[in-house]
């Protein structure tokens, strides 16, 4: 026991006697100027176990045990300076001290961290791998702790500054400590506030309209024959439409990966890169956009057909008002979510079916986009077969007005 | 039965292999406080669970951190001239490939000094967080949740006034307790779908006018209102149901009947598209 002591106290004086050591001073003097301990940090894994105390110069001290092998470090001024202190068997008792010692690392802080290392080095020099446990704390008892005049007292600081105010405060009056409790209040607006609420949706309802006929009169106006083929396409072909457009969705953000990564291969693509991503975004919201007008246009198609087949007259501008009686028939799948948002539960069924059916409109209008390459092929359209059909007579004038001429005799307009 | 054994046995195995794999690695680290006359605490934390407390006041800081070191990253950074720490832990390699992999023991348990004024930022990717700032010293902070489970809560008052608390949510659920405890002078919440709860009961103290600011994309908004409170909402909204029971309309705004009276008062702008708002009146 005698020896052990003597062992670990001069291991120590070894250590604190080494080159770079600014803490080997003795006296009370320098001991007022050296550095003590700012911070200490451990690494727990099942391969390693350091130990690392920072000092208040920025010195690190460190002991590592890895591989076998503990090893001491100091980093004084940037430079490091390593030794093996002790070899351990990784299944040993002194591998397990270690171990578990580090384990309470995390509930101390760096003063008492050190404090535990000089009783479990005092512990140690009565075990039989004393010589070891003397040479590995040894860089450690050099150190100095925090003074106490220095560290924060518990509780000081600053207090939290609310009383003062807090007898002025007529909110205050409850306890910090108090039990709140919710409480039903009686609903004091009423039907009134329901009806403003319903009030604002649907006007948001016919900005929505009036901003999506827009968008359809331009396509309606700039691409009429491609918006046409994308409704025929849809119309005619409506679950292979929605599936390619099921599909289509996932694919969206890889190709865009993809394309941008194709772009920067080439090296001189890299410059195109922002241009590229502006037009795949356009051309992704067109798709998706163009193809739910697409839906509506075949909706509105749909119904003014009808409607022309039963002998109703209908107005020119043929292709916009297919647009308008789509969205119209379209958007009428909200009306029930707005006009019931405030109905507890009908109102969220309501707002879910209108997302489910517009999701699976703008996904079959997607995919009708895609199958018919933005409306360039009519693979899928509708295959007019003349023998058959007498779709080709709708609203086509005659070919030759016959008009009747002053003599009485009917001849053919020139 | 043969096969459904055989593929049970290589099921097992292959688990067994790449539980094996996956070896944790714990890192503790502690600094004693000194005179510090600030902290700022920046914490990145990509998945796993979180938690942050106030510590006893002994250290500036405290924290453990267990993680996964073949496909983490742990950093603890202290600058000591900034009175500046740098925490977390990061993927090694690109997060989407790891997707399937992080939902592991991971953790950090971080408790800062309550008695040095303290600025967060504090960004979570796939986690879990337990955040309580009650009784520290908070002078600002700046909370981003991205697919995070997040309670945040003020259970002491805090030590000092705060100028802005910024709290922004993914797709995540988010719930803030005892706001009012926070003592920030603005409050600022933008989420984008999730559920989302913003307690602002507990402790209103001094005369004075805290403002708010909550946008939510898709989801359901619970706003806890002390009845003692003045409370006025700026409601901007379309197709989201507005619960303002408790509240007499003025044009846009919805205010509470002792908002002119109330010593303290709380102005809300309120931005909401597909949703719920409901409003729980609390008493004291």
């Amino acid at each position: 026991m005698r020896n052990a002591s003597r062992l670990l106290a001069l291991t120590v004086l070894s250590w604190a006697g080494q080159p770079g050591g600014a803490y080997s001073q003795t006296t009370p003097l320098a001991k007022q100027a050296s550095p003590h301990i700012a911070a200490h940090s451990a690494t727990i894994s099942s391969a390693v176990a350091s130990l690392e105390f920072e000092l208040s110069n920025g010195d690190i001290v460190t002991v590592s045990f890895t591989r076998g092998e503990v090893r001491g470090e100091r980093t004084v001024g940037g430079t490091t300076t390593s030794k093996v202190l002790a070899r351990y068997d990784p299944d040993g008792d002194l591998a397990t001290a270690w171990w578990s010692l580090l384990d309470q690392s995390g509930r101390l802080d760096p003063t008492e961290m050190l404090e535990t290392i000089r009783r479990w080095a005092a512990a140690g020099t009565a075990s039989s791998d004393a010589e070891a446990v003397a040479n590995i704390v040894a860089p450690f008892l050099v150190l100095e702790a925090v003074p106490v005049a220095e560290r924060p007292a518990n509780g000081s600081g600053p207090r939290p500054d609310t009383q003062s105010s807090a007898s002025s405060s007529a909110v205050v009056r409850e306890s910090t400590d108090a039990q709140y409790s919710p409480v039903v209040r009686r609903d004091r607006s009423g039907l009134s506030a329901a009806a403003s609420q319903v009030g604002e949706d649907v006007i948001g309802l016919l900005a929505s309209f009036a901003s999506l006929c827009a968008l359809g009169f331009g396509l309606v106006f700039f691409a009429p024959r491609q918006l046409e083929v994308v409704a025929d396409t849809v119309r005619q072909s409506f679950w292979r439409s929605f599936l390619a457009g099921l599909f289509a969705q996932p694919l969206i953000i890889p190709l865009l990966g993809m394309l941008v990564l194709g772009l920067a291969l080439t090296v001189v693509g890299i410059l195109v890169i922002p241009f590229a991503i502006a037009a795949f975004v356009v051309a992704t919201a067109l798709g998706v956009l163009g193809g739910y007008l697409a839906v509506a246009h075949s909706v509105g198609e749909t119904y003014l057909r009808h409607k022309m087949a039963r002998g109703n007259v209908v107005g020119g501008w043929l292709a916009y008002r297919y647009i308008v009686y789509g969205l119209a028939a379209l958007l009428a799948i909200w009306l029930p979510a707005v006009l019931f948002s405030w109905v507890p539960l009908a109102g969220k069924v309501a707002m879910t079916s209108a997302v489910l059916v517009t999701w699976m409109l703008a996904t079959a209008g997607l995919g009708a986009a895609v199958l018919s390459r933005a409306g360039i092929r009519g693979t899928f359209t509708r295959q007019l077969d003349r023998a058959l059909s007498d779709e080709y007579l709708y609203q086509t004038p005659a070919a030759t007005p016959v008009t009747e001429s002053r003599d009485g005799i009917e001849r053919p307009r020139q | 039965m043969r096969r459904a054994a055989i593929l049970t046995a290589a099921t097992t195995t292959l688990a067994t292999v790449a539980l094996a794999g996956q070896s944790y690695r714990t890192i503790t680290e502690a600094r004693t406080a000194r005179a510090e006359d600030s902290l700022f605490v920046d914490v990145k934390f990509m998945a796993g669970t979180l938690q942050l407390a106030p510590g006893d006041g002994t250290s500036l800081y405290r924290a453990t951190i267990n993680y996964n070191e073949g496909d983490f990253l742990a950093f603890t950074d202290y600058y000591p001239d900034k009175n500046r720490l740098e925490i977390g832990l990061r993927p090694k390699e690109d997060l989407v490939s790891r997707l399937g992999r992080i939902k592991t023991a991971q953790r950090l348990d971080l408790s800062v000094t309550p008695l040095v004024p303290l600025r967060l930022s504090l960004e979570l990717g796939a986690a879990e967080a337990e955040l309580e700032l009650g009784g520290i010293s908070l002078v600002g902070a700046d909370i981003v949740a991205g697919a995070a489970t997040a309670h945040l809560s003020f259970g002491e008052p805090n030590r000092t006034t705060c100028n802005r608390l910024t709290l922004r949510a993914g797709a995540a659920e988010f719930r803030a307790d005892g706001l009012a405890n926070a003592r920030c002078h603005h409050i600022v919440f933008a989420g984008g779908v999730g559920d989302v709860t913003l307690d602002f009961t507990s402790r209103w103290t001094g005369a004075m006018v805290h403002s708010a600011e909550i946008s939510l994309g898709l989801g359901q908004l619970t706003l806890r209102l002390p009845e003692t409170l003045g409370v006025a909402i700026d409601v901007d909204r379309f197709l989201v149901s507005f619960d303002d029971v408790g509240f007499t309309k003025s044009g846009a705004r919805y205010v509470s009947p002792g908002y002119r009276s109330a010593t303290s008062k709380l102005d809300i702008k309120l931005k909401a598209v597909l949703g719920d708002i409901d409003i729980v009146w609390i008493e004291p």
